[in-house]
């Protein structure tokens, strides 16, 4: 038997499976009723009211339903003939109205027809019999498979009777292909339509693409599309739904999360009609999460966000109506079935699928859980005719996630199917994988496939046999290093020493029973090539040997202080560390190299950066960092004035180089080191903001001005928080010179390069400036 | 030390950890101050210089950059300024394919760099790491490096309220 199994997985539609046999075949398909139905509700007016009418007419206990239809199913005509006695004359108006007074609120009324044609003949002369009688409120279309009855008929009929009709439409088509243009130009929609659905309608002709998107779409305030026939973009979403009411948008593959970004900056900018809802599926992913942090803060709250990627967040917008959105993965499986068990030939339902096969895509998108439709065919042909045809139709809508060819007992059906995948080697994008049970075959040839050419997600064998001989090694093909999942079940696995570390030395998943030629050194070198490559990803290895293993056998390769052993336990288990377990990159760095990196980043990186773990925001803020001066800079920000020097282009950091600076605050927590490293260079400083630095800091700055050579005027005040002692700072500052003290607090100065500096010291305050200018010229000059 | 041209072309031995020995051109290998400084204080000895803390593979990659750079002259005296020099994180494009590999070997080159004091290769490796957390949020930082995030809420909290002044939202909220 040769099972195909199909995964195909969209984000929002999830359809699996094919089994395919070339024995006999029993399909089963639930078959898609096709029916074409007129539903009108009508509401007979109070003779005491007439004229008028209660707006909220669905309470009208004198209103009901009728239904008139046809169907064309070939199984439901028999169906009909068998209840042939029961109504093929449409009652006549006056009739009708005695039996709508004796019915229930809302009670249908089924009329039923042999053929549509014969419908629409009795059903218009008795429509404008009706309308004499009653006020049509609500008026629904719906049209399947066929629209010639609706231009042939109806369309003419209401164009030509335009008071028969007053009101909006409700619109349902189904499986067509239309030219919009043509459809709506029946007067009926004149007004404009009150709500629309789709499912599966594409255009009439392909290059007419978007003339499907009617104006008229944009009067509805309800509006349905099932399938991706009509290939919605993200740009027409706001043109054509941006005022929508009820929107629901599903199986859509061309709406990204850019589209929906649009939609909800539009819901939160603007007033939104009170019952606005929207369910929009797409294939992609389309949850647009960077949009939340363009919006106001406090404007969006997350109610529910977890590891099943459900998302569920309350938006306020401008005028504080409050929205839900919510957004989930939603998993469908969805499969056609072919069995080997025997075929008894039933003309009327046989063969049903294809025809049935762009449905597929609704089902799916309306969230059916584990469907399955069975299908039946005549002959294996038909089946594989079928498969293809469904396999490339589904491919237009879906992203294959996953391909299994699965194959049992024998290949032969792989020369059928084989010259479909060379014709469409790119029919799925992801790798396929492959199973093989309980049959013999010829690896080499099968593997040489171009369908194989990108290599396997998995491969799976079980039992088989190369050219009848399972010891032959050429079963373990070179693909097999490309495999993420390998699995194989055998009595023996002839693989030795050697190939297994050459083929699985990178393998993330592989299992093998019974690799009866491995000896304890193949599994050792097999763990030290583990020990000592490092592993960028999780793996998990299980090899059964015939040979009894112990611990220190698979160890004997490794050093000794690379693993531990743990005996306690019920079973011995080892823990082993490889060389790369430490690649936390940033975390291993000695402090002086964190810090160096980290002055190559911006504030907000270095913020994100110092918020990852304990040692990075310990390293920051250390209290020699280079970076702490930065992560306050908020507080230099709250007041700050800045004169740039000409020729310094006023970015970020230049501040740094200023002649000028003025700073006004609340706090700063720069050391005396830090101002002189930021400052150095500043003719006017002022830092009327309360510094944190200390005595020990004040004569820093006063010992710089000793050392070095100013050649300038400079002016340095800063405001400090802790208390100073002037006799304690002058004591300890290199250069005062005594008796010179123009004021209290203050003495003079005179540096190495015999520039003299004035320098007062207040309780809270600190200033030096230059005492005498010609001082500074004549070093200047020297 | 000397650096004329003759003695530029002395052969040098240098013994990487696991053993191996790389000869190289003083030219080549001036850069590195520590291995100035051990030449230096080992006079005319041909031994090899042991270098106990790089292995190997990394030696010889730092050798190649050491290689492709050498014509290149000391930092200009203007760079010396920490500030003004990490203000640019500009790498030329030799230096990103050289420094386009995965982040153990990458924190094997900026370690040896720094231990063989080679600042220029040690500045490159430290710009490679800056680029790579520009733009990041500390979530993918987290997962870039794989790092753990070993805050407790509270300091979580605090150090949320510590920062909200450089959260945008906030700022646009502000304003």
């Amino acid at each position: 038997m040769l099972a195909l199994e199909l995964q195909i997985k969209n984000g929002t539609n999830y359809i699996k499976e094919c089994n395919c046999s070339n024995v006999n075949f029993q399909i089963f398909c639930t078959i898609l009723t096709r029916v074409e139905s007129i539903d009108l509700l009508i509401y007979r007016l109070n003779e005491q009211d007439e004229g008028r009418y209660e707006e909220d007419t669905w309470k009208n206990p004198n209103s009901c339903r009728i239904t008139i239809w046809s169907d064309c199913c070939e199984r439901y005509r028999r169906y009909i003939a068998d209840n042939a006695q029961n109504g093929y004359d449409l009652a006549k108006p006056a009739e009708l109205m005695e039996k709508v007074g004796k019915m229930h609120n809302l009670e249908e009324i089924r009329i039923r027809h042999r053929t549509i044609q014969e419908a629409i003949s009795k059903f218009l002369p008795f429509l404008t019999g009706l309308t004499d009688f009653y006020l049509v409120k609500r008026f629904k279309l719906n049209i399947g498979d066929d629209a010639r009855f609706w231009h042939e008929h109806f369309a003419p009929f209401l164009t030509n009777n335009p008071g028969t009709i007053r009101r909006r439409p409700d619109v349902e088509l189904r499986d067509l292909q239309i030219n919009a243009d043509e459809f709506f130009a029946c007067r009926l929609f004149w007004k404009g339509i009150r709500s629309v659905c789709y499912i599966n309608v594409s255009p009439l002709e392909r290059s007419d693409e978007k003339s499907i998107y009617h104006g008229i779409l944009k009067t509805a305030k309800i509006v349905q599309i099932i399938g991706d026939n009509l290939q919605i973009e993200d740009n027409d979403l706001l043109v054509l739904f941006g005022v929508t009411v009820e929107l629901h948008l599903l199986g859509q593959t061309m709406v990204t999360a850019g589209g929906i970004s649009e939609l909800i900056k539009n819901l939160y900018n603007n007033r939104q009609p009170k019952n606005k809802n929207a369910i929009i599926k797409s294939g992609n992913n389309i949850w647009p999460e960077e949009t939340f942090s363009t919006l106001p803060y406090g404007s969006c709250e997350i109610l529910v966000k977890n590891e099943e990627e459900e998302i569920e967040m309350i938006i306020t917008n401008k005028f504080n109506q409050k929205w839900k959105i919510y957004a989930e993965t939603v998993e469908l499986d969805f499969g056609m079935m072919i069995f080997i068990e025997p075929y008894e030939t039933d003309e009327d339902d046989s063969n049903q699928f294809w025809t049935q096969a762009s449905n597929l895509v609704s089902y799916a998108s309306n969230a059916v859980n584990n469907l399955t439709i069975m299908v039946r065919h005549k002959s294996l042909g038909e089946a594989l005719s079928n498969f293809f045809q469904l396999l490339l139709k589904i491919t237009n809508f879906y992203v294959v996630k996953e391909f299994i060819l699965s194959f049992q007992y024998q290949i032969e059906m792989w020369s059928q199917l084989s010259p479909f995948f060379e014709e469409h080697p790119l029919l799925t994008r992801c790798r396929p994988s492959v199973s093989f049970s309980t049959l013999t075959v010829n690896i080499n040839d099968f593997f040489d496939h171009p369908f194989f050419a990108r290599g396997l997600d998995k491969i799976c064998f079980h039992r088989i046999n190369v050219n009848n001989d399972q010891n032959d090694k050429s079963m373990y093909h070179e693909i097999m290093k490309t495999v993420k999942y390998v699995f194989i079940s055998q009595p023996k696995i002839p693989l030795d020493d050697d190939k297994i570390l050459s083929l699985f030395e990178n393998t993330p998943l592989l299992d093998l029973r019974v690799a009866d030629k491995i000896t304890p050194n193949g599994v050792a070198r097999f763990v030290k090539s583990i020990y000592e490559n490092h592993q960028a990803h999780k793996r998990n290895i299980r090899i059964m040997t015939t040979e009894k293993l112990e611990f220190m056998d698979f160890l004997s390769l490794i050093p000794e202080n690379s693993y531990e052993t743990n005996n306690d336990s019920e079973f011995k288990s080892v823990v082993i560390t490889n060389k790369f377990e430490k690649i936390a990159m940033i975390c291993n760095f000695p402090i002086e190299i964190v810090e160096e990196i980290l002055q190559y980043i911006g504030i907000h990186d270095l913020i994100s950066t110092i918020k990852v773990n304990r040692r990075l925001y310990s390293i920051a803020h250390s209290a020699k960092s280079p970076l702490r001066h930065r992560l306050v800079k908020k507080a230099f920000d709250l007041k700050l004035k800045i004169w740039v020097t000409p020729g310094i282009a006023n970015e970020l950091c230049e501040f740094f180089f200023a002649e000028v600076v003025q700073i006004h605050g609340e706090r700063l927590s720069a050391n005396g080191e830090d101002i002189l490293r930021l400052f150095n260079k500043a003719t006017f400083l002022e830092l009327r903001i309360l510094s944190q630095m200390d005595t020990d800091g004040i004569i820093q700055i006063i010992q710089n001005f000793y050392e070095n050579h100013q050649g300038k005027r400079r002016h340095v005040f800063i405001d400090i928080e802790r208390r100073l002692d002037y006799s304690y700072i002058f004591a300890r500052a290199p250069g005062i010179i005594d008796g010179q003290q123009s004021i209290p607090n203050s003495c003079v100065m005179k540096n190495k390069f015999d520039e003299m500096w004035e320098i007062s010291v207040k309780q809270h305050s600190f200033e030096i400036k230059s005492h005498d200018p010609k001082s500074l010229q004549h070093t200047s000059n020297q | 030390m000397a650096a004329d041209g003759d003695s530029m072309d002395r052969i040098v031995k240098i013994k990487s950890k696991d053993g191996q020995i790389f000869d190289v051109t003083l030219g080549t290998i001036k850069k590195s101050k520590l291995i100035m400084t051990m030449l230096e204080q080992l006079g005319d000895s041909t031994d090899a210089i042991p270098l106990p803390n790089v292995d190997g593979s990394t030696l010889k990659k730092v050798i190649e950059w050491l290689e492709h750079h050498k014509e290149e002259p000391e930092p200009a005296e203007e760079e010396s300024d920490p500030l003004r020099m990490r203000i640019s994180t500009d790498i030329s494009e030799w230096d990103k394919t050289f420094f386009d590999v995965e982040q153990s070997v990458l924190q094997a080159y900026i370690l040896a760099a720094n231990y063989l004091s080679i600042k220029p290769l040690l500045d490159i490796g430290c710009k490679t790491v800056a680029n790579m957390i520009k733009g990041k949020t500390t979530e993918q930082l987290r997962d870039l490096f794989g790092l753990e995030d070993d805050f407790t809420d509270e300091e979580r909290a605090a150090i949320k309220r510590e920062y909200a002044w450089a959260d945008d939202e906030e700022n646009q909220a502000a304003a």
